[in-house]
């Protein structure tokens, strides 16, 4: 009971004890956001396997929180991502953008996604959704790089993702039209009630919030600009949390609509899914902009993500939501370490790169490393989903359609391997000559820790894939024997 | 109910405390000219601090309707709907003050601002309660007659005096359809009782008093296409009473409207009128809002578009009777007073210290005025129906109203407006943008934040904003519970 | 200790290694190479223990729970790479000692080496495909990383990316196969996937077939796929010699062994193995007999014996093409650290440069000399019986198209071995640079890989006694019948007569240079590799400006037209719409009087 009101309200207090700080305390409030974080993370891990709690607010507006191993998940991965952002945004001195203000702005976040996962109510559901997007936008349109584009890239970055969640509310306000209740374990027994027709159109609306999240094609556009034009603290949230809470939602309410309504949605699903890996591949292959060629990278691997749960086999979905956290893990440590490259090279054009392995030694294992997951290749997390989401997509029986998506992995790898190779293999530009540098200490530890995790998780995936398959079997999508 | 009892003590001591506060600080004004402002206004403010209390303690007291004549001449019936919008009135009436305190220091003759601030009020708590047309119409009028001479309060400058002369003209030919409409009814029914009407009104015969009703109530309500008064009034009149326009002069002549249509107007589909001209009018406001350079014309246009919601909402309650498009109507009439109140006394204070209207000078004052900008980001993201504000939930309930109606003009009109939210963020998010932004304009550097007396009054509004967000009970209830307590008109 | 675990430790010792390795570089950077060394021993070592636990059943652990439980196979067909894999891999560890002493980044170099080892043992003791995958991907990765290791180099580092996606193209082809076999038995072990194989309806049979043909492709550098191992010579020659010769290419052939009874109930896909394979074996000795880089003439001949294996796999010879793998991971390894050792001295590649360098590097100069006369198949060299056998097994299944391919590559073999040992070692010295054996730690290796590529052949005894457990036939012989057999066989014929014409040509090599004049075309087509690189560097291209096209006209003019233009329609419409409001009394009345008529004729319509 109690402590899963903490679990939800903790980083908004946190954020508010933060905001009221004065603004020359910086590296006060930054420690204070990291313990928050920090403290979300470790209660995750003391909390009982399932947990519901009803928050009576007064007449009529009952909160329903709940806790199960997918949100588990998904709240591990957010507040660890919360963690690496704020520990990778924490070096000396504090740049005179990190106020306070941007520290409760990330716990804002945190707040946000956190109720996001902890909901069981549709209005809920909405309202934590939304409150996630505004700190959000806040920091995309503040803490950003290019002064030129900001105004642009805010309001699509907003529009295009509030038009996705305004559609789901027309979902939720129809459901409540129809059944009388947003409660959704209360819903879950009704929904098989209604004409498949309507099942079908509706869970088509609900969907497109999270469509547009994993930035979709066609609905994808706010993605590039937003990751790429934002400082590097600010991108490491929304590759963090932003596309870790889009994935959970398709793993929270696939199962919830009816089987047979979702079912008509798969192969739109895996088409666009198709689109999205050789679109975003393609992007991402020729593209100069290192950030950039990154972002274009999840917008395909979201290809993958969805991929996994429009096969609708087990095998597929619990591929795409062991993704929730391989995409994070991979895209931080991957955008952190090329990050850390760009910036002593001050450039993030792929052709004025080159050779930094040698200056960069850690970070050039950190980097190899991640590729190596976001392209699936073993000894690494990202193997394990990817192949995961193919025997998912060929238990399918769709033999076409996975054959596709192997060869879309091969794009992946291409541009994968190019990244890595244009940026620390070959020569080293004759300016760029000089001692190793040695990333700062919360730098380091940060890519450390997303090391291990990728390392260790590949070579002896068991734990992670048994939460997984237990949070899948408590939706009712049984994994194996 | 022929029951009539007199008087009520507390709405007596509200409305006395009213007139006394209006009588006081006016004397006090004009004996002290040298500290005019202060006096007057610190009287005002008192007077209308005790009455909102009184008012407040009315609460208890409200059961069905019930009719009192007051100070035995003033026959008033009371329910809980129309003390909802008196009670808006009032507090926000409140807050004004306290806010002008400050801001009209520039301003000569505030001794008439301020008992001009409380009549206005008082209008409005009459518009609330007043059940027959006679008094209906004399309430109006004094409404319109304290707005407009307040509109053009400044009238050493010219375009106020113009703003307001439009203002009269169009509300006065309003007032004059608004008249023939009553004569008619008189005409053809010998009372102008809206519980007699009512009860009479059966046949469709009476379907021009309707119209001009419709028509003159509807300029007051800024319904396209008779908005054309309010863009020029808002901006041009002090903030403070931007506020109470916006906020609450508007939806008082949509709740006349709103009276008079729910005892006549039973045999007509007024209710499909409504919605057709709601989302014209949401649209209109929202499309015209998106180019203003001015703050507060952009906020005027947004009020626009906002009435647009209000009318789609009382307009699905009309016509397919779903109880939560008038819970929805009247609680956004609620929230929208606090959020646009809040928005426009924003406006004011950035205008206070920039002394000019006009968005571009105001980039990056935000890093300046801190508590103006973040106040304002949370009305404006309010007004755009982005939760956890109060704007969302009585826009919810809107929506709502439309897909529970399941009929395809309210699915339409539904998704139009939920459209329309995207929409307004089209202007909401860039003034934000602006207040925020990274490079200043050049007065910008120099300014601070306002003093706590307007500040104060800018957060405890922001307060009520936020908190009808995450908390919309129990005044959502109290909303729907009115309705309920309405047996068809009263 | 206890030997049900032999497996196990032997996977696990070297795993560990690799991950102490970059740990232990932290303290002492210098005791890496020893401590890596001594990790080879230790597993070598163990190595020898593992024969004695074929047919054991080991125990499984649960890799992904409820899923997959993975274990160990222990059968001929799996130990025998397996120990390739250590006992070579050892050797080149030693051997390494000396040859890279210079470099920077050594922790690297030996970390990778000893995880390449330990996914080899993985790999091919795998009891289960998805464990075999993994273990597969896992060589890859430390193939690319290693053949990267000068990455300052962009030669080396493009070889790199090369030969992953390369592979890659394979991989997916084996993925698709395991995963398409593990939709219809439900099952990821080998034994139960083959023995259920028949149940499941033919096109998918020849879907999987396809698959695992192309993953082996792709893995032993079959046609088409072979393009990445010449550019794969950019690595250091040790790791040449252990990935690209004895160990990894040899991964393809064991899967088209071990996965043999499902391709044979497709037995349309087994008649384009044996041409794969022919076809391949020639193009590799071809290739090899007219190019001047000494290590890239041993890829080629590396690709074109694989070609051998390929084909014996193709006309059902598994235990010959086994045989093979066996034979040649040992002379081809010596070859390659032959040649390390002669470009260690030399620092060039070119043969041309080299010349005479027998009696400065006696050593290095005999053992390259077995190595080349295994490879051509000389008489009681242990290649000289596995090829043999092939060529019987050709002659046995009847397609006698591909044996003569194979043979005229045979012939080929013959001609390029004498060349290139002729060119590097005989005739006069070349090169001024001045040149001396190299040290023990190297040919030391050298030495013990030669003695094995001369008595090898001898252990068909054990070999084939247990070759029974694979479950796949073979006759059970011991060495002596071996020769018997062989000098009985027509093949032995065959082997002969293309040696000496090997020898004929390779004498009379400077009176048959006028084919040259006659057909300049065809060298010129085999100076550039048949022209493969150039097609699919055509391809990658197309494919780069596609993408380039797709950016600049897609992505940038009508995904961003789109948003902009609604932007600009709305404010177009807001700004067109302003002008009712005039701000003109008479117009606002107007607009009155108009609400007026509407809503007249709403109410009363």
């Amino acid at each position: 009971m109690v402590e899963l009101l903490i679990l939800q309200f903790l980083p908004l207090l946190g954020a508010l004890i933060v905001l009221l700080l004065p603004r020359e305390k910086k590296e006060l409030a930054a420690v204070l956001a990291l313990l928050t974080s920090l403290a979300e993370l470790v209660l995750v891990f003391f909390l009982p396997e399932k947990l519901t709690v009803y928050l009576g607010l007064g007449l009529g507006v009952t909160m329903v929180l709940a806790f199960d191993q997918l949100t588990a998940i998904a709240l591990i991965t957010l507040s660890g991502a919360s963690v690496f952002s704020i520990l990778y945004s924490l070096r000396k001195p504090l740049g005179h953008e990190r106020t306070p203000s941007f520290y409760s702005l990330i716990l804002l976040v945190l707040f946000g996604t956190v109720g996001v996962s902890l909901a069981r109510d549709l209005i809920q559901f909405y309202v934590f959704w939304e409150t996630m997007l505004i700190p959000a936008w806040a920091l995309v349109v503040n803490w950003n790089d290019d002064p030129q584009k900001v105004r642009y890239t805010g309001l699509k970055f907003f529009i295009i993702t509030h038009i996705g969640a305004v559609l789901t509310l027309i979902s939720i306000l129809w459901i409540y039209s129809l059944l009388g209740t947003t409660n959704m374990f209360v819903l879950q027994g009704l929904l098989p009630g209604l004409p498949l027709s309507t099942l079908i159109a509706m869970a088509a609306l609900f969907f497109m919030a999270f469509i547009v999240k994993l930035a979709i094609f066609p609905f994808h556009t706010w993605l590039p600009d937003a990751y790429t034009t934002s400082s590097m603290p600010v991108t490491l949230v929304l590759v963090g949390m932003m596309t870790a809470v889009g994935i959970y939602g398709f793993a929270r309410f696939i199962p919830f609509f009816p089987r047979e309504a979702v079912s008509q949605l798969s192969l739109p699903f895996l088409i666009a899914s198709l689109v999205n890996m050789f679109y975003g591949g393609a992007m991402a292959l020729q593209e100069k902009n290192v950030k950039r060629l990154i972002a274009y990278s999840s917008m395909s691997q979201m290809g993958y993500v969805l991929f996994g749960f429009a096969t609708l086999v087990p095998l597929g979905i619990s591929g795409s939501v062991f993704n929730i956290v391989n995409q994070a893990v991979t895209k931080l440590v991957l955008f952190t370490s090329v990050g850390l490259v760009a910036e002593s090279a001050s450039t993030w054009r792929i052709d004025e790169l080159g050779g930094w392995a040698k200056r960069h030694p850690f970070a050039a294992v950190c980097a190899s490393a991640s590729m190596l997951s976001l392209l699936g290749a073993p000894p690494v997390l990202g193997f394990w989903p990817e192949f995961l989401t193919f025997s998912g997509g060929f238990s399918f029986g769709n033999y076409v359609v996975a054959s596709l998506a192997l060869v879309g992995s091969v794009l992946t790898a291409a541009y994968g391997l190019r990244l890595v190779r244009f940026v620390f293999f070959g020569p080293l530009r004759k300016e760029n000559e000089g001692p190793v540098i040695r990333p700062s200490w919360n730098a380091s530890l940060a890519l450390a820790a997303g090391l291990l995790i990728l390392i260790v998780f590949g070579i002896y995936p068991a734990p992670a894939f048994q939460l997984v398959r237990g949070a899948l079997n408590l939706l009712g999508i049984p994994i194996g024997g | 109910m022929e029951f009539i009892k007199v008087g009520d003590s507390f709405l007596e001591t509200t409305i006395s405390l009213l007139f006394l506060g209006a009588v006081l600080s006016y004397l006090g004004g004009a004996l002290f000219r040298e500290r005019e402002r202060l006096i007057s206004g610190v009287i005002a403010f008192l007077a209308l601090l005790g009455s909102l209390i009184c008012f407040s303690f009315l609460f208890s007291g409200l059961g069905a309707s019930q009719r009192i004549l007051l100070f035995g001449v003033l026959p008033w019936q009371i329910d809980l709907l129309g003390w909802i919008v008196g009670e808006v009135g009032l507090l926000l009436g409140t807050i004004v003050a306290l806010y002008s305190l400050i801001y009209m220091e520039e301003d000569t003759g505030t001794s008439k601002y301020f008992p001009l601030l409380i009549l206005m009020v008082f209008s409005v708590m009459g518009l609330a309660f007043a059940y027959d047309l006679f008094n209906l119409y004399l309430f109006f009028e004094l409404l319109s007659i304290t707005s407009f001479s307040l509109v053009a309060f400044r009238k050493e400058k010219w375009e106020p005096v113009e703003a307001g002369i439009k203002f009269m003209v169009m509300s006065v030919t309003g007032s004059a359809l608004i008249l023939l409409g009553i004569a008619l009814v008189y005409a053809q029914f010998g009372n102008l009782d809206l519980n007699y009407l009512f009860t009479a009104s059966g046949g469709s015969s009476i379907w021009l008093p309707i119209t001009l009703f419709l028509i003159g109530f509807g300029i007051k309500a800024a319904m396209f296409p008779l908005h054309t008064w309010l863009p020029d009034a808002h901006p041009e009149a002090p903030s403070g009473i931007s506020a109470m326009l916006s906020g609450i002069i508007i939806q008082a002549g949509l709740f006349a409207m709103l009276r008079i249509m729910l005892s006549l107007g039973a045999s007509l589909n007024w209710g499909q009128i409504l919605i057709w001209f709601a989302l014209l009018t949401m649209t209109a406001g929202n499309i015209m809002a998106l180019t203003q350079r001015q703050l507060k014309r952009m906020l005027a246009y947004s009020s626009i578009a906002q009435m647009g919601y209000i009318l789609l909402g009382i307009g699905m309650g009309a016509t397919y009777g779903v109880a939560s498009g008038f819970t929805g109507g009247v609680f956004h009439i609620v929230t929208h007073a606090f959020m646009k109140g809040l928005a426009f006394l924003c406006a004011g204070a950035l205008i206070f210290r920039l002394n000019s209207g006009f968005l571009e000078d105001m980039r990056g004052a935000g890093w300046r005025m801190p508590v103006t900008a973040f106040t304002f980001s949370v009305a404006a993201l309010s007004l755009a129906g982005v939760p956890p504000f109060s704007g969302f939930m009585s826009k919810l309930l809107i929506y709502q109203s439309g897909i529970q109606s399941g009929t395809a003009l309210g699915w339409t009109g539904s998704i139009l407006a939920i459209l329309n939210s995207v929409l307004s963020l089209g202007y909401y998010l860039p003034a934000i943008g602006t207040l925020y932004s990274k490079e200043r304009a050049k007065g910008v550097s120099a300014i601070k934040e306002v003093p706590w007396a307007m500040s104060a009054a800018l957060v405890i509004l922001c307060l009520i904003t936020i908190y009808l967000g995450i908390q919309p009970d129990p005044v959502r209830s109290w909303v729907a519970q009115a309705f309920a307590l309405l047996k068809g008109g009263f | 200790m206890n030997l049900q675990a032999i497996p196990l430790y032997l996977l696990l010792v070297p795993l560990a290694g690799a991950a102490i390795v970059p740990l232990l570089n932290f303290f002492a950077s210098r005791a890496v190479p020893l401590f890596s060394v001594l990790v080879g021993l230790v597993t070598a070592v163990i190595g020898f223990f593992l024969p004695g636990e074929i047919g054991a059943k080991t125990f499984s652990i649960e890799w992904l729970p409820g899923l997959l439980k993975t274990g160990f196979q222990l059968d001929t067909l799996s130990v025998v790479p397996a120990l390739i894999a250590t006992w070579i891999g050892f050797l080149t560890l030693i051997y390494s000692l000396g040859y890279m002493k210079h470099e920077e980044n050594l922790s690297r170099y030996y970390s990778l080496t000893l995880l390449f080892i330990a996914s080899m043992i993985g790999m091919s003791l795998a009891d289960n495909f998805l464990t075999l995958f993994f273990f597969w991907e896992v060589m890859g990765v430390c193939s690319y990383a290693l053949i990267g290791f000068f990455y300052k180099d962009p030669k080396a580092a493009s070889a790199g990316v090369k030969a992953f996606l390369t592979t890659r193209i394979g991989d997916i082809g084996l993925l698709a196969a395991i995963l398409t076999i593990y939709a219809f038995t439900g099952t990821f072990s080998i034994s139960q996937g083959l023995a259920e194989g028949s149940k499941i309806a033919l096109p998918f049979l020849n879907f999987i077939a396809f698959g695992f043909i192309l993953g082996a492709v792709g893995k032993s550098a079959q046609l088409p796929l072979h393009v990445w191992l010449p550019d794969a010579m950019e690595a250091p020659t040790t790791i040449s010699a252990l990935i690209h010769a004895a160990t990894m290419v040899n991964a393809g052939v064991y899967l088209l062994a071990r996965v043999y009874p499902l391709l044979s109930l497709a037995p349309s896909w087994l008649v384009v193995i044996q041409w794969i394979g022919a076809l391949t074996a020639l193009l590799g000795s071809l290739l090899a007999s007219f190019h001047n880089d000494l290590k890239r003439i041993l890829a080629y001949s590396t690709i074109s014996q694989l070609g051998y294996m390929v084909l014996a796999v193709g006309v059902g010879g598994v235990f010959a093409s086994q045989f093979h793998l066996f034979s040649h991971a040992i002379f081809k390894a010596l070859l390659f650290l032959c040649a390390g050792a002669v470009i260690h001295e030399l620092k060039t590649r070119d043969i041309r440069e080299m010349g005479g360098l027998w009696k400065f590097m006696p050593v290095t100069g005999t053992t390259f000399l077995i190595g080349a006369l295994a490879l051509m198949g000389l008489p009681v060299l242990n290649g000289f019986f596995s090829k043999d056998m092939i060529l019987e097994e050709a002659l046995l299944s009847g397609s006698w198209a591909p044996l003569v391919v194979a043979s005229l590559a045979a012939l080929l073999t013959a001609y390029y071995s004498l060349r290139t040992t002729a060119v590097v070692f005989w005739g006069k010295r070349r090169t001024s640079a001045h040149v001396k054996e190299a040290p023990a730690v190297m040919t030391g290796p050298l030495t013990v890989l030669a003695l094995g590529s001369l008595v090898s052949w001898a252990l068909v005894g054990p070999l084939t006694s247990s070759w029974i457990r694979t479950g796949l036939g073979a006759p059970q012989i011991n060495w002596l019948e071996l020769l018997k057999e062989t000098f009985s066989s027509t093949a032995f014929l065959i082997t002969v007569c293309v040696i000496v014409l090997g020898f004929l040509i390779f004498y009379y090599r400077r009176s048959l240079s006028w084919v040259k004049e006659k057909i300049p075309g065809f060298f010129k087509a085999v100076a550039v590799g048949l022209g493969f690189d150039i097609f699919y560097g055509w391809l990658s291209q197309q494919i780069y400006s596609t993408s380039g096209f797709l950016n600049s006209f897609f992505e940038e003019r009508v995904m961003e037209g789109i948003n902009k233009a609604t932007g600009k329609g709305s404010v177009a419409l807001s700004t067109s719409s302003r002008k009712m409001q005039t701000g003109d009394l008479h117009w606002n009345l107007l607009y009155i009087v108009i609400a007026l008529i509407v809503i007249l004729g709403l109410i009363l319509w």
